[in-house]
């Protein structure tokens, strides 16, 4: 079947199967392989993507149900350059927030909806996001450490552009 | 092996049912999705064919009806159900709070309260809270609409009182202050009305997690003017989930807290009652310990709405 | 000498991962990322029985669908000699999932139809699912050569002084028994395997694996290549910890490569994983101790018995590290330690971070606070008693070096408020705090590197590095950094090939907490010689002695007469090519500024009869580490709420403190899992629980206030000081967590994990 959908800004006529999953859609047809396949069924997060600026499971979200919809993959985040990486990246980065990078996508497209919903969130409301997303290296507070910096650093960004 | 052949896109209630109608058991209706991909591995669906498509029927909507009581579309997300004040507050803070515990924020997003109850999982935490709040299952096929009862909705394991035909359109909840024509008619016409309170708690292994134990409570109490009065049950309704083939209410308990006064006492000895059933062991907890843990719940459930009834505004 | 008086440039600071910006942005590879054109995909056929034997495989049904290659079964692989774990089920099955028939078809749904297809007729037989039935007299041998040894594949044993004397004489003997069950290591990619068939009659393998060297030995014995036109790359993996030791399928999906002349990926599901990994073994450790008036530990004897499952490649360095772990830490003149690692028909038990050193920690780091408080000692002082003093010989009379127990235990006490009086939780909330020390030993295996002074200054790295996100990668060029007194950017490291580690060189990869402490000496010694073959050419240019040459920041030049100094580049002579701008190419006679090195240090021998080491050293290291926490507990569900850990742990040198103190932080994490949650669940000898919803991980939204403190007690031998980091950490948190539940609670929790229900009924 064909669908219409807009992946990362971009908007796209693509053929695929009643029993496609998004995550199908995103790493096999569109080759952005970026969102990991980690379980199959909704359970570790590595999937996780943006479907309307909110996450979900792409590895239970049936690709056609991308059709209309405009879906985020980490592709879509920042600027794949050294000095232009979206504030939550460069958090990450500066905090030593991840080792083997596996869940890091899905850690960075979380914290991203969650802080364009509440650009100041709490500490526990920032663990609250990132619970859908396992992380089997670190012991997580990197993680939140660097959302809650990049908070700041939003913030601050937003006071400059006014 | 799953191999669905058509997707059916239906954008009205009519043809929504009509193609229910039309394939029976060989569609499914598709809501949320999280369930359906670990059933197909299963080799659950491997008879389903047809998926029809459930988020074009403008079921995703919270209001508060004419009729006084909550309206909740059967695609409405747990993240909608999570957020929005008629569900957060007094006779349905259950439901708020049910939908928040389900985990992680992904889940929330995708699954909706339709699905939860369809599917006949008795360790899901919406099918015991809607229990606990007396719902009504609002349901359309070819032949007409009907209401169940949400007493007489879950049946078995994976099995509720739906037919194959049948589309769950909303999930409806009594009035917010709890009382029922009938009952100011039985009071003839006294102005005292009762209001309503609930509460869920879930105990998990971790903090993402199913339930091991689910409990909600709902209970109506006697309006009364005066913080310094225990509140006065007029009626109880006390769900568990995780205990065997569907939730099911404790009437033992309900009784004892109907017509009693909410005190430390009578939550002692409503939470002490013995659990005179074997709850069904599973691989995370075995009867001995949800028979505990149905204890601490439901203590917890009658204290915590102790605490709401204590701390809400008296209405004259 | 001289650069260690100065300002580091790069080691000791916390410089950014090299490979950060990759993950996070999405780019970084990993084997699963990865396609071929034309690729076939391939699917396993697994037994469905404990222990069976094959009767009969049948691929005629499944030959016949359409878009199916071919199929590779056991007996296209050779045995290896020194290994009984086969790629493929031979004659028999010795555990439920283990892999029989391998397809590869044009895509995975067809892969997958012809494995359902497969037929295999199996006799089945009695199933051996615990050790004690399995070394039980009649019970069938699961392996060559155990005939006489009733299937224990492996065993230990430590003699020290004289225990029955000890016990006779001691006023007090104490004795409990401790469990641990089968893990997964849950790294976040599943495993994955990509082949590709070379012109040459050879395989190019990407492989989710821990290191080059042993993927290319097992390959090309298995398919009785040669070594040579085994190529393996290593992608960046999803996570390791000990996941990728014991699996063949890299040999699997070689032979289905050559096999079809196509490409093939062979990629697992996560259930598919949990099994094909293997599991952390399951333990059972009976800790008997005699104790004298003095509230002295006299005699202590611990007998482990491990449950190996069905096969045991690795099990000999296994068991070494549930010796290690038992021989150190504590000082007791009266010792011995039995260990046992038995085949079953289990899934195998693997490694899994410090595989049976962390069940050997739990048991004496339970056992020391059950005796302290039968004692009615403070755990942390009557651990004081009992720690090894550097001089003191072990109890494998090996001398205690550059050990540090008294400060990594006085330090997390500290830091948690050990004696601190606090107020009481609100219920049904209570507060405790559980303390425990170990010692986690060093691997030791050659490392080969080289590296390439380039005219511009920058050096080129070769060596088989492996980067699972520990952060190798970053540390090694941080080694390099230093020597050449440059940039980190500036260093290179040629030997990846497309992204991926290849294997250049000699290397044990990443694994055993060795990596920095193995490899980079010999990057050390490499740049040293590279540095010294500059010189040669520099001393003439500059009129001095080529001892008196320094290179540092680009620069040549004298020590003595530091006026006297060239560029890099000027050791170089400018050529060009056809029309093209200049280039530098080292002088005639050289061929080029390179040094290389291979690193070994040597371990020594013990006497067989009782363990004692008879010359050298049995570690070339050990790793101090201690940690305090303090929890909660939820007195009516059993729940715990970890609210703090202070973890110490030496590394020796923190090349890169903020990587260390990731490994610490997520040591501790892994150890928290283990306490509290994690179990495979086997019926009959299935795993049931082979999914996130009933294999519980913690969260975000359970972790708790790591502190990670670095302890920096220098390993002469190390790079800069420098120990191993990856396992150490995880040794005391489920004791730990437990000796904390009991200052909650009261109750002893023997068993791992502690879960809400065993603390509620218990």
């Amino acid at each position: 079947m064909r669908i219409r959908t807009v992946v990362n800004n971009e908007t796209l006529d693509l053929e695929i199967s009643l029993s496609n999953s998004l995550l199908e859609l995103l790493r096999d047809i569109l080759g952005l392989t970026g969102t990991k396949k980690g379980c199959d069924f909704g359970g570790c997060g590595m999937c996780t993507v943006l479907v309307e600026d909110k996450p979900v499971f792409s590895c239970i979200t049936p690709a056609w149900r991308a059709e209309g919809k405009r879906i985020t993959t980490i592709e879509g985040v920042g600027i794949r350059d050294n000095h232009h990486l979206h504030p939550i990246q460069a958090e990450m980065l500066k905090n030593f927030a991840f080792q083997c990078g596996y869940c890091t996508p899905s850690m960075v497209l979380v914290a991203k909806s969650l802080l364009q919903e509440n650009p100041s969130p709490t500490e526990q409301e920032v663990k609250e996001a990132l619970s859908g997303v396992i992380c089997r290296c670190t012991g997580y507070s990197r993680y939140v450490k660097a959302v809650l910096a990049a908070a700041e650093t939003m913030k601050k960004g937003l006071e400059l552009d006014i | 092996m799953f191999n669905p052949i058509e997707l059916r896109k239906p954008s009205t209630l009519l043809e929504a049912v009509s193609d229910l109608a039309t394939y029976g058991f060989d569609a499914r209706i598709i809501a949320g999705n999280t369930a359906l991909y670990e059933l197909a591995a299963q080799g659950g669906l491997d008879d389903v064919h047809i998926l029809i498509d459930s988020s074009r029927l403008g079921l995703d909507y919270i209001r508060s009806g004419t009729d006084g009581r909550l309206h909740v579309g059967a695609t409405t997300t747990f993240s909608q159900l999570a957020k929005n004040k008629h569900c957060l507050q007094g006779r349905n803070a259950a439901l708020g709070e049910a939908a928040s515990r389900i985990s992680p924020p992904q889940i929330r997003n995708m699954g909706t309260i339709g699905g939860s109850i369809s599917i006949g999982l008795p360790f899901l935490d919406m099918p015991v809270t809607l229990l606990a709040l007396d719902a009504e299952i609002n349901v359309m096929s070819k032949d007409g609409r009907k209401t169940i009862k949400i007493d007489d909705f879950f049946v078995d394991y994976f099995t509720t009182a739906l037919n194959p035909e049948d589309l769950i359109t909303e999930i409806v909840f009594p009035e917010e202050d709890g009382s029922s024509e009938k009952k100011e008619e039985e009071r003839g016409g006294n102005s005292q009305r009762s209001v309503g309170f609930s509460a869920f708690i879930k105990i998990g292994r971790t903090t993402v997690d199913f339930a091991v134990i689910n409990c909600a409570v709902c209970l109506e109490i006697e309006r009364h003017e005066s913080k310094s009065k225990s509140p006065l049950v007029e009626k109880a309704r006390v769900a568990l989930g995780c205990v065997g083939n569907k939730p099911i209410r404790r009437r033992d308990i309900e009784a004892l807290l109907e017509n009693s006064e909410l005190n430390r006492a009578t939550i002692e000895s409503a939470a002490l009652l013995p659990v005179d059933f074997e709850p069904s062991p599973s691989i995370h907890a075995s009867p001995s310990y949800k028979k505990k843990m149905i204890t601490v719940s439901v203590r917890e459930a009658l204290y915590t709405l102790l605490d709401r009834m204590n701390s809400a505004t008296p209405i004259s | 000498m001289l650069t260690q008086q100065k300002q580091t440039v790069a080691v000791g600071l916390s410089i950014e991962r090299i490979d950060g910006i990759p993950k996070v942005t999405g780019r970084a590879l990993y084997t699963r990322d990865i396609k071929l054109p034309h690729m076939l995909y391939a699917k396993i056929k697994r037994s469905n029985h404990p222990f069976a034997r094959i009767i009969n495989v049948n691929c005629s049904k499944a030959q016949e669908l359409n878009g199916v290659k071919t199929f590779v079964v056991g007996k296209d692989f050779a045995p290896m000699s020194n290994e009984d774990t086969p790629p493929l089920a031979r004659d028999r099955v010795q555990y439920l999932g283990q892999a029989v028939v391998a397809v590869a078809a044009d895509n995975l749904q067809i892969a997958e139809r012809a494995a359902e297809l497969v037929e295999i007729e199996y006799e089945p037989l009695p199933a051996l699912l615990e050790p004690m039935l399995s070394m039980s007299a009649g019970s069938p041998i699961l392996s060559p050569g155990l005939n006489n040894f009733r299937n224990v594949g492996n065993y230990l044993h430590i003699i020290k002084g004289n225990v029955n004397d000890g016990f006779s004489k001691a006023d007090l003997i104490i004795e409990n028994e401790f469990s641990t069950v089968a893990e997964s290591q849950f790294q976040m990619e599943p495993l994955s395997f990509l082949a590709r068939p070379d012109t040459d009659g050879g395989v190019t393998l990407w492989a989710t694996s821990s290191g080059t060297s042993k993927v290319k030995y097992e390959v090309s014995s298995y398919l009785r290549l040669d070594p040579r036109k085994v190529r393996v790359l290593i992608t960046f993996l999803g996570g390791w910890f000990g996941s990728k030791e014991e699996n063949h399928l890299s040999a699997v999906c070689a032979a289905l490569a050559l096999k079809s002349k196509r490409p093939v990926k062979l990629e697992l599901t996560r259930a598919e994983t949990m099994t094909a990994s293997g599991v952390r073994h399951p333990s059972i450790i009976s800790i008997k101790d005699g104790i004298s008036r003095g509230g002295v530990i006299i005699a202590r004897a611990i007998r482990a018995t491990y449950d190996g499952g069905a096969y045991g490649s690795l099990g000999n360095l296994m068991v070494k590290n549930a010796v290690m772990t038992a021989s150190n830490v504590y000082s007791i003149p009266n010792f011995e330690v039995e260990v046992y690692r038995v085949y079953t028909t289990r899934v195998p038990g693997s490694a899994k971070r410090a595989p049976l050193g962390f069940q050997m920690a739990f048991a004496i780091e339970s056992q020391m606070d059950s005796v302290a408080r039968r004692l009615n000692l403070d755990p942390v002082d009557f651990r004081l008693r009992h720690v090894l003093r550097n001089g003191e010989l072990n109890s494998m009379g090996e001398e205690t070096i550059g050990m540090s127990y008294e400060v990594a235990l006085s330090k997390v006490a500290k830091e948690i408020g050990w004696k601190a009086s606090e107020p009481p939780l609100e219920y049904p909330w209570k507060k405790g705090k559980g303390i425990a020390l170990a010692a986690k030993w060093g691997y030791s295996a050659p490392n080969q590197a080289s590296v390439r002074v380039n005219a511009d200054g920058s050096i080129d790295v070769f060596a088989p590095i492996i980067e699972n996100g520990q952060g190798t990668y970053t540390g090694i060029l941080q080694l390099v950094a230093e020597e050449f007194r440059i940039p980190v950017e500036m260093v290179n490291i040629a030997s990846l090939i497309e992204g991926s580690s290849s294997e250049w060189g000699i290397g044990t990869g990443a694994r055993a907490s060795q990596q920095m402490a193995n490899l980079g000496p010999a990057v050390i010694a490499a740049c040293k010689e590279a540095k010294r073959s500059i010189a040669h050419v520099a001393a003439s240019a500059l009129g001095v002695d080529e001892t008196d040459i320094a290179v540092e920041d680009g620069k040549i030049y004298s020590l003595s007469k530091p006026s006297r100094q060239m560029k890099i580049k000027d050791v170089f002579i400018q050529g060009s090519i056809l029309l093209g701008s200049p280039i530098y190419v080292p002088p005639h006679g050289h061929g080029e500024f390179r040094g290389s090195s291979t690193y070994l240090k040597k371990i020594g021998h013990f006497d067989p009869k009782n363990g004692q080491l008879e010359d050298g050293r049995a570690s070339p290291y050990y790793i101090t580490v201690a940690q305090a926490i303090e929890l909660a507990v939820n007195i009516e569900t059993g729940n715990v709420k970890v609210m703090k850990v202070a973890a110490a742990m030496d590394v020796g040198k923190a090349i890169n403190p903020e990587l260390v103190r990731g490994q610490i932080e997520g040591s501790v994490m892994m150890g928290l899992n283990a306490a509290l949650s994690e179990e495979l669940i086997f019926s009959e000898g299935s795993i049931v629980n082979a999914n996130l919803a009933d294999y519980k991980l913690l969260t975000s939204l359970d972790t708790p206030e790591i502190l990670p403190f670095i302890l920096e007690t220098p390993y002469e031998q190390g790079p800069w000081g420098a120990r191993g980091a990856g396992e150490a950490s995880i040794l005391p948190t489920a004791a730990a967590v437990r000796n904390a539940v009991y200052d909650a609670t009261g109750k002893w929790i023997n068993s791992l994990p502690i879960t809400p229900e065993k603390i509620v009924e218990s």
